[in-house]
């Protein structure tokens, strides 16, 4: 990630507080569409964050921010992944901590495997990491955030929202 | 069990100059002797054979072995140990030597004398060693001996105790495998992992700065020369070269004359720009010098005219004054040479008065010396001489008198009327003469005047009129000249400081391009070069290795934990038996101490508990502590012999720290395993000794090694 993104999401961080998780997984969404998503469904309230199918297959994704390295995976993200996995949906914990190196880390999720409610570093998620699903959305996450980190921080969510209304493909579960 | 120690033999070991055997094949073998005696001697050469060196270093786990010596003091033979022993090859015999004048890091010989006379050598020992699962120096410094250093470790180290405990409950090997995982540092793999990329970022982010305040730097000064930083952009250094001598190209056409021929380059190249800057800038700075000086002087010469047009009025006027007062003067009072001559005439006039006057005066002093005569000489009245002429006559007294009386007859007055006419005559002249002089002066000035004026008029000025003209038009001419010069100067002035300016801007602009791009490089996203990629797949593959390891410690402390928990009732009898034998409280709840096995996510670890469930070292004294260390000792050595694995406990000294009744404890506690377990009790004549020798008289073997074998003490 180029140190400029980082500092945009240090600033958005700094600026939106609490909010910072759910505005990074509304801009994850519009670089997954700008990526090619062929449909998209964003969850506002619970289960898992993001639904996105990726040339043909279904993927989801618990979107995890963190200030540090650690993140923490309750019981309620494990059993919405593992709702998933059940319904043949490839399911990763999207991962974005802080730093200079900090890139996403899209950790595909094995049932049974992470302990719920225990902070994970991103070090432990790494051996699950789909690097080519990383690299597809690297630079639209980059641009995403360069384009829209300023309404972020303005507008919010409901921005981000009026960004992503323009996709057709994006729809709210 | 086939393995089993026979006998030790060794000579110019230590306490030992002469050979010494012992033989080792009773259940109980009891070496009795004073200090001094060789006891430990003995003990220390059975470990010398087995693990050489690792016995006798600062790193053996004993601190007393740091400063240990192997040699007999006083012996210059080899030292030579020899273990015969029955193994799975049948009796073999294990020996190792060393010169006596070895050095530390010499090594020593070992061989394995096998029962058909073949000789194994280090590396096939080793092999044998497994083969014949004999223990390591670290299980046999736990499992088989007692040290006194290491005695109540077992008991007062949490660390120590669990792994002693571990063993008893015989999961040796599991303690092994995690020892390898805890070797492996997997744990700290994320830490390194995570310090080195910290480390990293911390560096970038230095690296980072430098670039970051050049750029903030050469912005701020661009800002202050009213640089809109929003709009700054790598076209406009080409942008602004370009009006720049687009301007430069305007200033040199539009300056008539200063700047004719000069250059100005078609580029926007920064390095050609700044070559040609500094020259320019020069050139434009002396045309605007040479057009100010130049304005400067036809500003003096338009000041000379317009000085000589405003003179030349007055000086008219004064001429024109000066004549007209002339002629009236002239009118009143004549010419000068009028007034002149009539002052001749009147100065001869004067003259000739005054002739009278000076010849009647004479006359009258001769009269009075003649009356004067006529009254001395007595002929007054009666007839005088005239003195002069001699003429007498009578009323000659009376003539004189009334001549003198009659005076100079007049002179006076007719003198100073002609004084009189002559001042006023004087006068006029004068005034005249000063009329006169004003004329010519005023004559002079005018004339110097016109000359002057018609000296700035061109040439082609001819008479008063056109001069007149051709000055109001001079003088326009020139003020439109020099407004023209001054307007020049101060737009090569002005442009002078724009291009100074400008030039900056051009630098600054260069720079920033520079800094921009170094900025750029700085801040570039390094996680895209091939540098990171592989860095970032070691992280992975260390992380997938911490991983793989973390489940492997996981699968290797459940299996333990389970494996535990089958053993521990087994353990716990026998750890119980021990203590209770030892302590004398058989059958009494503080006996039934028992092992406790804790697992957490990372580890797991035993502890010894009493039977309320709280824990049992606490509240233990000295003697209950040695104990429970000869207790757990004695559970690990019994369980070793139960898994059909070389077992063998040799006690040195082990009666320290114990009242009698806790030594007739030890006793039964040692007759006991030795009924299971080869025993070699090193000790001095007492209670213990006694004890040994009165329960086991036939399973016994006792060496009486007497009085100090060590005159000379040993050497390594």
């Amino acid at each position: 990630m180029k140190p400029q993104i980082r500092r945009q999401l240090d600033e958005l961080s700094q600026r939106t507080g609490k909010e910072y998780g759910k505005l990074v997984q509304k801009l994850l969404a519009i670089a997954f569409l700008e990526s090619g998503a062929e449909h998209l469904v964003e969850s506002s309230i619970q289960g898992i964050d993001l639904q996105v199918r990726l040339a043909g297959i279904d993927h989801a994704f618990e979107v995890k921010t963190s200030e540090g390295a650690d993140i923490t995976l309750g019981k309620k993200d494990l059993e919405g992944m593992t709702g998933h996995t059940r319904q043949g949906h490839a399911v990763y914990v999207a991962t974005l901590t802080s730093g200079l190196f900090t890139n996403w880390i899209f950790a595909r999720f094995h049932p049974g495997e992470l302990p719920p409610a225990k902070k994970l570093s991103a070090f432990q998620l790494r051996p699950y990491r789909c690097r080519d699903l990383e690299a597809r959305i690297t630079a639209a996450f980059d641009s995403a955030v360069e384009h829209h980190a300023e309404l972020a921080i303005t507008d919010g969510q409901r921005g981000l929202d009026q960004v992503l209304s323009t996709y057709p493909k994006r729809h709210l579960a | 069990m086939v393995f089993q120690l026979l006998s030790v033999r060794a000579e110019n070991f230590r306490g030992f100059g002469a050979p010494f055997q012992l033989a080792l094949d009773a259940p109980l073998t009891l070496l009795l002797g004073e200090n001094g005696a060789g006891k430990s001697s003995a003990l220390n050469a059975i470990e010398w054979c087995l693990f050489g060196s690792e016995v006798a270093k600062k790193g053996s786990g004993i601190d007393e072995r740091g400063a240990w010596e192997v040699a007999h003091r006083g012996s210059a033979g080899p030292i030579v140990v020899a273990l015969t022993m029955d193994a799975l090859e049948g009796r073999v015999v294990l020996r190792r030597s060393r010169a006596a004048d070895a050095k530390v890091r010499d090594a020593d010989t070992l061989e394995l004398e096998l029962p058909g006379g073949d000789v194994l050598g280090p590396g096939e020992i080793e092999d044998w060693r497994v083969r014949n699962q004999l223990p390591d120096w670290a299980t046999w410094k736990h499992s088989f001996c007692q040290h006194q250093e290491l005695l109540r470790l077992r008991v007062t180290d949490d660390g120590q105790r669990s792994a002693q405990l571990g063993r008893l409950l015989g999961l040796d090997a599991y303690l092994a495998a995690s020892a390898v995982l805890k070797d492996l540092r997997y744990g700290s793999l994320q830490k390194t992992a995570q310090t080195q990329l910290a480390d990293l970022e911390g560096e970038l982010a230095r690296s980072m700065e430098r670039p970051a305040v050049e750029l903030q730097e050469v912005t701020a000064r661009l800002a202050e020369l009213g640089v809109d930083r929003a709009a700054l952009s790598g076209d406009m250094v080409e942008e602004r070269a370009r009006v720049l001598t687009a301007g430069a190209r305007e200033l040199a056409g539009g300056l008539d004359g200063p700047l004719d021929g000069a250059a100005v380059p078609d580029t926007t190249d920064m390095a050609e720009l700044a070559a040609w800057i500094p020259g320019w800038l020069r050139l434009v700075k002396d045309a605007g010098r040479q057009l100010e000086d130049e304005a400067a002087q036809l500003r003096r010469k338009q000041r000379g005219l317009e000085d000589a047009r405003a003179s030349l009025a007055p000086a008219k006027r004064r001429r024109d004054d000066a004549q007209a007062a002339l002629s009236a003067c002239a009118g009143a009072h004549g010419s000068l040479a009028a007034l002149e001559a009539e002052r001749a005439r009147l100065a001869d006039e004067r003259s000739s008065l005054k002739n009278e006057e000076r010849a009647a005066n004479e006359t009258l002093a001769l009269l009075r010396q003649a009356l004067k005569h006529l009254e001395t000489s007595g002929h007054a009245g009666t007839g005088v001489t005239c003195p002069v002429c001699d003429h007498t006559d009578p009323g000659l007294e009376a003539r004189l008198q009334a001549r003198l009386q009659q005076g100079g007859n007049g002179f006076a007055p007719r003198l100073e009327a002609l004084d009189q006419r002559d001042a006023a005559l004087a006068k006029q002249h004068a005034e005249l003469a000063g009329l006169h002089a004003e004329l010519e002066s005023a004559e002079i000035t005018y004339r110097q005047t016109t000359e002057n004026l018609r000296a700035s008029l061109p040439n082609d000025m001819g008479d008063t009129g056109e001069q007149a003209d051709g000055l109001e038009r001079q003088l326009a001419a020139w003020k439109r000249r020099i407004e023209a010069l001054e307007r020049d100067a101060r737009r090569a002035t002005d442009y002078a400081v724009q291009c100074a300016t400008e030039a900056e801007v051009l630098a600054l602009l260069g720079k920033w391009r520079i800094a921009v791009a170094r900025a750029d490089a700085a801040a570039g996203d390094l996680t895209r070069t091939a540098a990171w990629e592989d860095l970032d797949a070691a992280i992975d593959e260390a992380a997938g290795l911490a991983c793989d390891l973390d489940a492997i410690g996981q699968m290797i402390r459940e299996a333990q934990n389970e494996r535990s928990r089958e053993r521990a009732q087994a353990v716990n009898q026998s750890l119980g038996k021990y203590y209770g034998r030892i302590a004398h409280r058989e059958g009494t709840p503080a006996a039934a101490i028992r092992v406790d096995v804790k697992q957490t996510a990372t580890k797991i670890s035993y502890r010894l508990i009493d039977g309320t469930g709280a824990d049992a070292t606490p509240v233990l004294n000295q003697a209950a502590m040695n104990a429970l260390a000869f207790a757990l000792l004695f559970a690990q050595v019994e369980d070793r012999a139960a898994r059909g694995l070389p077992a063998w406990v040799q006690l040195d000294d082990p009666a320290q720290s114990l009242d009698a009744t806790h030594e007739s404890g030890l006793a039964a506690a040692i007759l006991e395993l030795s009924a299971r377990v080869p025993v070699l009790v090193a000790t001095y004549e007492g209670p213990l000794s006694r004890r040994l020798i009165e329960a086991a008289p036939d399973t016994l073997h006792q060496v009486d090694l007497g009085t100090n074998h060590q005159p000379q003490g040993a050497r390594r």
